[in-house]
């Protein structure tokens, strides 16, 4: 059993429970212990560090030292994984923030801990075969529209994870899981994150145009991976087709709530509504439909394409039954006149 | 002088550079930027526009939305040709702007100062009292209640937040800056 240091970040204890239920519920049953980073504190996110870079690496990298004892890091939350890779990063070379940790302290070990998303830790585990046989209820006909947002892979130099500007491993992943990932505009556009508060006009403008563009490419579902787009995306909806042309309602989840639904994990530790249940047992009933109505057509076909070969074969037998009759009779009427002329 | 030359201030491109890192002659201006920032169209200026102010230590720059709205999507970063940051240099700006007391962005700068003032006391966020902080900074109490009502009953919103218990060294990390911060 693998075992990672987890840490779940403010909004995982708060408004985005049920992605910390559904990170925990998945994880565990495909193998990977994760385990609390002991008294873990707040990563800063962008906002301290727009106040004071060294001070967000120190806060930050406070938890990267606590993980340490037990393992690499699994941070669900974008803009927490962002904030500790960063200072993962700046805490490999000796500097003052190392220094100020040490007052504090706090040593930071060179080289002592890596940082995963909880989209990269699902996305090595799909690629190392930790699901094989996992997936119990696959979401059939599911049509998904991830939804990576900015920091799980922007800047790249500090994610270096997938592509910066049309990743594909969240696709993948669903793919994993049965369903089909759409080909969609807005995978990697900002949702505004926490200036909902400070310009929501800018804020539900972004919104609402990531939301028409999974509705555009005919999306069932949206699967994110992080709690500020989760708040803006799934959370005002009303809103936004009110005021900013939001076209229809539009179902917002993680993504590992729909893996969760794959591999038939309990719902109460997913957190997920009955509507989009329901949803995807219709997509998945249509799909087998879809499924048996093709295999029904291409026997078929194939029973179609026998006869019309049996018949071609009769056919052609009787054209070389007749042609071998007309040579004999040929042959012994020649043999007759022969006869005939001796 | 002119009152355009008199806003010109040399000193001030060298801060921004020590302060964000940057390079700032390295930007040609070629608008990658502006073209991809999803901010930009809701503020005053572009932020190829802020390069350019900061690379001729333009001050009316100070004075500009756009360095308090970044929303740190990190996309200008990401697709400049040249390896510059202008988001950085944006966060640099809003910290001299915070200092000579020309803020454009009240609200922005209640989010960060009030985000890390809540970190500060208990080592971690507390959502409900960051929120309200920010509905007094702007004003606007009532837009969100459709939302903010049910995640509250659901329990989303718990009253009281989570204290670490190493709060005494925790706090340390904030007094630490004493070589200069970046």
């Amino acid at each position: 059993m693998q075992t990672y240091a987890y840490y779940p970040g403010c909004s995982l204890e708060a408004s985005s429970r049920e992605y910390d239920t559904s990170v925990r519920a998945v994880f565990s049953k495909i193998g990977i212990e994760l385990k609390e980073v002991p008294d873990w504190s707040c990563c800063g996110s962008s906002q301290a560090h727009k106040i004071d870079g060294d001070m967000a690496a120190a806060i930050a990298g406070r938890n990267l030292v606590l993980a340490s004892s037990i393992g690499d890091i699994i941070a669900p939350c974008a803009s927490c994984s962002m904030s500790l890779k960063e200072a993962q990063i700046e805490l490999e070379h000796d500097g003052p923030i190392r220094r100020v940790l040490v007052e504090a302290g706090y040593e930071y070990l060179p080289g002592s801990v890596s940082v995963l998303s909880a989209v990269e830790a699902a996305y090595q585990a799909v690629e190392s075969g930790l699901f094989e046989g996992k997936i119990s209820s696959p979401l059939l006909g599911l049509k998904v529209a991830s939804y990576y947002g900015c920091l799980l892979v922007r800047p790249p130099k500090i994610a270096q994870f997938d592509d910066p500007e049309n990743p594909v491993s969240m696709d993948r992943i669903m793919e994993m899981a049965g369903a089909k990932p759409v080909e969609w505009s807005h995978k990697v556009d900002c949702c505004g994150n926490a200036y909902i508060l400070v310009d929501k006009n800018m804020t539900l403008n972004l919104v609402s145009n990531i939301l028409n563009a999974a509705i555009k490419a005919d999306a069932d579902v949206i699967a994110a991976a992080c709690p500020l787009c989760m708040q803006n995306l799934a959370e005002r909806q009303a809103q936004m087709q009110r005021r900013y042309g939001l076209k229809r309602k539009i179902p917002v989840v993680y993504f590992t709530q729909l893996i969760g639904v794959a591999m038939g994990l309990d719902n109460r530790m997913l957190g997920l509504k009955d509507d989009l249940l329901k949803l995807i047992d219709i997509r998945r009933q249509e799909e087998i439909a879809a499924r048996e109505a093709e295999r029904q057509a291409k026997e078929a076909e194939e029973r179609a394409k026998e006869a019309r070969r049996k018949a071609a074969a009769e056919k052609e037998k009787a054209a070389k039954e007749s042609k071998e009759k007309e040579s004999t009779e040929k042959e012994s009427s020649g043999t007759k006149e022969a006869g005939e002329a001796g | 002088m002119s009152e355009q030359l008199r806003s010109i201030d040399t000193s001030l491109k060298k801060e921004v550079e020590k302060l964000s890192g940057q390079k700032l002659n390295a930007c040609y201006l070629c608008g990658k930027c502006s073209a991809g920032c999803p901010a930009a169209p809701y503020q005053d200026i572009t932020p190829h526009v802020v390069m350019r102010l900061a690379q001729l230590g333009h001050r009316s720059v100070l004075k500009s939305k756009m360095i308090w709205n970044c929303v740190s999507c990190g996309t200008c970063v990401t697709r400049c040709p040249n390896n510059v940051d202008p988001a950085k240099v944006c966060e640099a700006l809003s910290r001299i702007s915070k200092r000579e007391g020309l803020v454009s962005g009240k609200v922005a700068k209640a989010l960060r100062e009030k985000f890390v003032e809540s970190i500060k006391n208990k080592g971690r966020v507390h959502e409900l009292t960051l929120v309200m902080q920010l509905k007094m900074a702007s004003g606007d109490w009532f837009s969100d209640l459709d939302v903010g009502i049910p995640m509250f009953l659901q329990g989303k919103l718990p009253i009281a937040g989570h204290r670490i218990k190493d709060l005494k060294n925790f706090k340390k990390l904030f007094e630490g800056n004493k070589e200069g911060s970046k």
